[in-house]
């Protein structure tokens, strides 16, 4: 799933305030946490409390898209929904916001969201992590399924480095200690009684795939 | 308020009426109750495990001395709403119904086959004090019981239905010594499950990443399901579905934004009379208002089927509608009637609405509370003293 994270709500009326009648899009698409018609509806009800501490007039409406990032459904559910409106506020991803503001070019649409990753949520804790960069080279098949691109702090391809202690990174993020992805990988590939493939030593990367702005032909 | 004082338990043994026979320790179903023995006097007395007993009142049911008192519910506050609710309607019949399988009266109108019926709805039909049928019947509120107890795989109190059905199994033989006809308590068990509109169900999987219980599961299209031997109506899905796509009855959507509207006109007449309008979300096993409706006072209640079914959007749309501080009682973790998911999935819902909110510096109008329906005092008092809070602002 594509991981966003709300946007401060003092953002948002920065964009909106030079407005008046504010659609207020959802997505029911992949992003996780979602960001449906409940969602939409909670930040309208959000933004009118704030505008009505600001003193800020502003018409809020709240609506949902099944898919932003398919232009034909963009057009064919928001095209009806239009009158009278003069921003659109999208909860989808980064893709959404810019499909909406190519499908509809006539209106600003904001974005209600920072896109922060590509990952997945843990049950027990509700944390979201990252999984996934979208390198273009996926080497999954050789490291037990663990991501090390996107799990290791150096997104080394042959690792473990000296800095894992007592199975976690030394690298933290905001104080929080994470597992050292070879850790893991070596332990998982110990599971699977490949401890061979732990040897090999993998050639550079072609970091090229990296670098965008990407395209593809499809399946 | 010190805070000092030990609130009190809902049970009590008077030691001076307690003749030590121990039939109570013996009918216990959660081995609550022990006879400590000793040498002198003194040290022989029936002492109660206040983790373990669950307040089912069944040893209250069963001492023939009456040193038990058991006060899940106050006996007078409940006549006293069973009397209103009588001369309300001009009925001689009376429904008492578990709220959680009874969400609504148009339910019970439907189980009996009559509209205009008056009905009780309690936290647990199990745990009402048989006295208090005794009395219904004996001082005249009404002639004829009809109990709707929860179906015995859905009680969430555990063993509360079963206790239900062993009360009033006793009444009834107790009225036909009497010779009265025992046909005048009727049982009726009930369940009241979450169920998935596909029609609008998104297939985002939410549900299934929070039901407690495994019952919810979302497959290939991609539309949810809920196993129906599984639920147990704790409405957690509904408060998680981005698209309002799962129902149970008596707390769906449409209902809660219902009654919000109903309610945000009470809140303006309180307005008007110089009040805080407050809104209290409670779990219905956390506390039972007095009277249901509120009392005039600016506080308006909204019942929850678990403190988890408490969806941030309603929380901020009360405070669009003019509430000045929305509180919410919930059970305290270990006491969570849902495996302890409620609990944890309010407190959660909570913080991220305070979170929301603190952005507009609006976050202390809004607070939860987890009280033990085991000390009835505990409720009140986060009642009064977030009304204190709020009243005291500005």
């Amino acid at each position: 799933m594509i991981v966003v994270k709300p946007k401060p709500i003092d953002e948002i009326l920065g964009f909106l305030s030079k407005h008046k009648n504010v659609l207020v899009v959802g997505c029911d698409g992949c992003t996780t946490p979602p960001r449906g018609l409940r969602e939409a509806q909670t930040q309208v009800n959000l933004l009118k409390l704030a505008a009505k501490l600001k003193g800020i007039s502003l018409n809020l409406k709240a609506s949902t898209i099944a898919k932003t990032c398919d232009k034909h459904i963009v057009y064919s559910t928001l095209a009806s929904q239009l009158e009278g409106i003069d921003a659109i506020l999208s909860l989808a991803c980064g893709i959404g916001v810019q499909v909406l503001n190519e499908v509809f070019p006539q209106l600003p649409t904001y974005p209600g969201n920072d896109t922060i990753f590509n990952g997945m949520q843990e049950k027990e804790g509700g944390i979201f992590e990252e999984r996934c960069k979208a390198c273009g080279s996926c080497i999954l098949g050789e490291t037990g399924g663990i991501c090390p691109i996107a799990r290791c702090s150096k997104s080394l391809l042959n690792g473990p480095c000296g800095g894992c202690f007592e199975g976690k990174c030394e690298v933290t993020f905001n104080g929080e200690k994470h597992d050292c992805a070879w850790y893991l990988i070596y332990q998982r590939l110990k599971e699977l009684g490949r401890l061979e493939d732990f040897k090999k030593l993998r050639p550079l990367k072609d970091w090229s795939l990296l670098v965008g702005p990407r395209s593809s032909m499809g399946v | 308020m010190a805070g000092s004082e030990p609130l009190s338990f809902g049970l009590t043994i008077d030691e001076e009426l307690c003749s030590r026979c121990s039939l109570c320790v013996y009918t216990c179903p959660f081995e609550a109750l022990t006879l400590l023995k000793g040498e002198l006097p003194e040290e022989r007395k029936v002492e109660v495990d206040r983790e373990k007993c669950k307040l089912c009142g069944l040893c209250y049911t069963i001492c023939p001395l009456d040193a038990i008192t058991v006060q899940y519910y106050s006996m007078e506050d409940l006549l006293e709403m069973a009397r209103q609710l009588c001369l309300k309607t001009g009925e001689r019949s009376l429904v008492v119904a578990c709220k959680g399988s009874n969400p609504t009266d148009r339910s019970i109108e439907e189980k009996v086959g009559r509209r205009g019926i008056p009905v009780l709805r309690v936290p647990c039909a199990g745990r009402v004090p048989m006295d208090f049928y005794f009395r219904l019947l004996s001082e005249g509120v009404a002639d004829r019981l009809h109990v709707f107890p929860c179906e015995e795989e859905f009680c969430r109190l555990k063993e509360g239905g079963k206790i239900s059905f062993l009360k009033l199994d006793y009444l009834r033989s107790l009225l036909a010594e009497l010779k009265v006809d025992g046909g005048i308590i009727s049982l009726t068990k009930s369940v009241n499950k979450a169920k998935v509109n596909e029609a609008k169900c998104i297939g985002c999987g939410n549900c299934e990443h929070y039901c407690p219980y495994e019952a919810a599961m979302v497959r290939s299209p991609g539309i949810a399901t809920i196993d129906e031997e599984k639920c147990m109506g704790c409405g957690i899905c509904l408060a998680v579905c981005p698209n309002f796509a799962i129902s149970l009855e008596g707390y769906e959507q449409e209902t809660m934004a219902e009654n919000l509207a109903k309610l945000a006109e009470a809140a303006k007449r309180a307005v008007r009379g110089g009040v805080k309008p407050v809104l209290v979300f409670y779990c219905q096993w956390a506390y039972t208002p007095k009277p249901p409706e509120g009392d005039g006072s600016g506080i308006c209640f909204m019942e929850l089927p678990c403190a988890g079914r408490l969806d941030p959007l309603h929380v901020i749309q009360a405070l669009n509608l003019g509430f000045e501080g929305v509180l919410v009682l919930a059970c305290k973790e270990d006491m969570c009637n849902f495996e302890e998911a409620g609990a944890k999935r309010a407190e959660i819902n909570l913080s991220s609405v305070k979170r929301a909110l603190s952005q507009l510096g609006l976050d202390g109008k809004v607070e939860i509370s987890f009280v033990h329906p085991k000390y009835p005092r505990e409720a009140e008092e986060a009642l009064s003293s977030f009304l204190n809070k709020i009243k005291g602002e500005r």
